[in-house]
């Protein structure tokens, strides 16, 4: 496979929008077309991310419209990509093994999603389609419910005072809270406390609100190129080093929900083709979508030994500030910048690309040389890990 | 391939009040839903059994926030069943109240629900509950 860039990244903010999802989209694809110093004529293949559209846009073949709309070439194909939560990351990943085969030179990629129009429960009901109907779904299982049950096992597998975890993972979300705040683009730019999170409404026990993250509205888009066209067009690309992404059935079948089996192929594959260690990734931005969820990533990620990563925020050990290995989620990640469910993987993407050009302002972290990507879709039926490095 | 123990199927003998699933032949692993291979070796030789209705919580959780067409509070969980197969639904007849972490590990008999939802596609089925 010949060498794969990245050029140009580009997202809107993310919070509640008016604007619909192929607006929003096409807003962050035409800055990422300026910032790659590339024209719409240049692109040869939209992969457009999204995954709840068909029900809150009312919009099928969403990928075609904004084609249109950005202004490609007629012969140019449009595809929409969907795998729940990790939508933008396998439109992405596809882009990237078919500029590397030499199919295409360049592709436009990234998400969207508007979802903020729906009630809660008409959002937490079309979430939830993405457990198996007929096995699942039917018992009312939710999305903070699957981590919820995986929050439970946790504690009891390890032997941990579920009070004890509870605590630990509400610093989880204070620490990426602290991290938006300083993120213009993060839907919740607010700083809140352990007791904040302690005391708010339960959602699916042991998960209380501010252990979610919240339904948001936004796109991010993301140019990717082979290597030799990449050097022509900017000072900077980022270089795609390693990409894995693996795949498992319905929840129940996945036993121990301590271990997402699928982050653990996926990020094999991808430290192997990178040619490095877990300890040498400087920057992950994670799928933090409940706290639980970041304390069993950065086991799962090898950042951490099995059932020692729950107090690494308690201890500060994953902070801008003062990390002790990787920095987790310099953006606030999926908890404060926000999870548009179908442009989340790009967003992901936009951040570590700008940690690794030392673009972040007061979130940059010093000297970022590699920077790992995480995303999880459904109750773990997906895993993918994209290793970049400047 | 046929594909063995279509939901349809899974769903008829419910009616009748039998569980099934599939066994490996060559793992010994019993499983859900309908499959044409088994998931952990890969191999096609798998056979339907009937399936003990008994087993213990590994998971559970209590929802609050429910999708649209449930009332919350209520409990999911998931159940090891005692010929080893994996299968979600709901604990009944437990004060919510007395959900706790002592819960995993628990036996549980396993019954069946039948699922009143006007929207949903499918007429007439049902789904797993438990009881401790």
């Amino acid at each position: 496979m010949r060498g794969v860039s990245i050029i140009g990244v580009a997202m809107t903010d993310f919070r509640k929008h008016h604007d619909t999802g192929i607006e929003l989209f096409v807003q962050a694809g035409v800055k990422a077309l300026k910032k790659s110093r590339i024209d719409p004529k240049d692109i040869d293949a939209l992969f457009l991310g999204n995954c709840l559209g068909s029900f809150s846009d009312k919009q099928v073949h969403m990928a075609p419209f904004a084609h249109s709309s950005i202004g490609l070439r007629t012969s140019v194909p449009a595809l929409r990509f969907e795998s729940a939560c990790a939508t933008a990351t396998v439109a992405i990943i596809n882009a990237i093994l078919l500029v590397g085969s030499g199919v295409y030179d360049i592709v436009l990629s990234g998400g969207t999603e508007k979802i903020s129009d729906l009630s809660t429960t008409s959002a937490t009901s079309i979430f939830a389609m993405a457990t198996h109907a007929q096995y699942e779904a039917l018992t009312g299982i939710t999305y903070p419910g699957v981590f919820a049950m995986a929050a439970n096992m946790y504690a009891d597998k390890y032997k941990i005072n579920l009070k004890e975890l509870k605590g630990h993972m509400a610093e989880v979300a204070v620490k990426n809270h602290a991290h938006g705040y300083e993120n213009p683009k993060a839907h919740y730019r607010k700083k809140i406390t352990k007791e904040d999170v302690l005391n708010s409404v339960m959602v699916a026990e042991p998960l209380q609100v501010l252990d979610c993250c919240p339904f948001s509205d936004g796109a991010a888009a993301v140019v990717i190129s082979s290597t030799d066209k990449a050097k022509d067009l900017i000072k900077n690309p980022i270089h795609v080093v390693g990409v894995g992404q693996a795949t498992s059935g319905p929840l129940y079948i996945q036993h121990d929900l301590t271990r997402i089996i699928t982050r653990e192929k996926a990020s094999k594959i991808a430290y192997n083709q990178a040619g490095i260690l877990p300890s040498s990734v400087d920057i992950c931005e994670l799928h933090d979508c409940f706290t639980i969820a970041e304390i069993l990533a950065i086991e799962g990620l090898g950042f951490y030994n099995f059932g020692e990563g729950y107090t690494a925020a308690t201890n500060g050990d994953t902070y801008l500030s003062h990390a002790k290995n990787s920095v987790v989620n310099p953006s606030g990640g999926l908890k404060s910048r926000g999870h548009p469910i179908g442009a989340t993987g790009a967003a992901q993407m936009v951040e570590v690309v700008e940690q690794l050009r030392n673009e972040s302002g007061s979130r940059q972290v010093d000297g970022a040389k590699i920077g790992l990507i995480d995303t999880i879709g459904g109750d773990f039926g997906t895993a993918c890990n994209i290793v970049l490095k400047n | 391939m046929k594909k063995l123990l279509k939901f349809s199927e899974y769903q008829e003998n419910i009616k009748k009040g039998r569980l099934l699933g599939l066994l490996c032949q060559e793992c010994n692993i019993c499983m859900l839903p309908s499959q044409s291979s088994c998931y952990m070796c890969g191999n096609q030789n798998l056979k339907v059994k009937n399936l003990k209705k008994r087993g213990i919580i590994t998971t559970f959780t209590v929802i609050h926030i429910a999708p649209a067409g449930f009332k919350a509070p209520y409990i999911v969980a998931i159940v090891r069943t005692v010929d080893n197969a994996y299968v979600m639904g709901n604990i009944i007849d437990l004060n919510l109240d007395k959900t706790n972490i002592k819960l995993i590990g628990r036996n549980v008999k396993i019954g069946f629900n039948r699922i009143i939802q006007p929207n949903n596609p499918y007429k007439n089925i049902f789904s797993l509950v438990f009881t401790v």
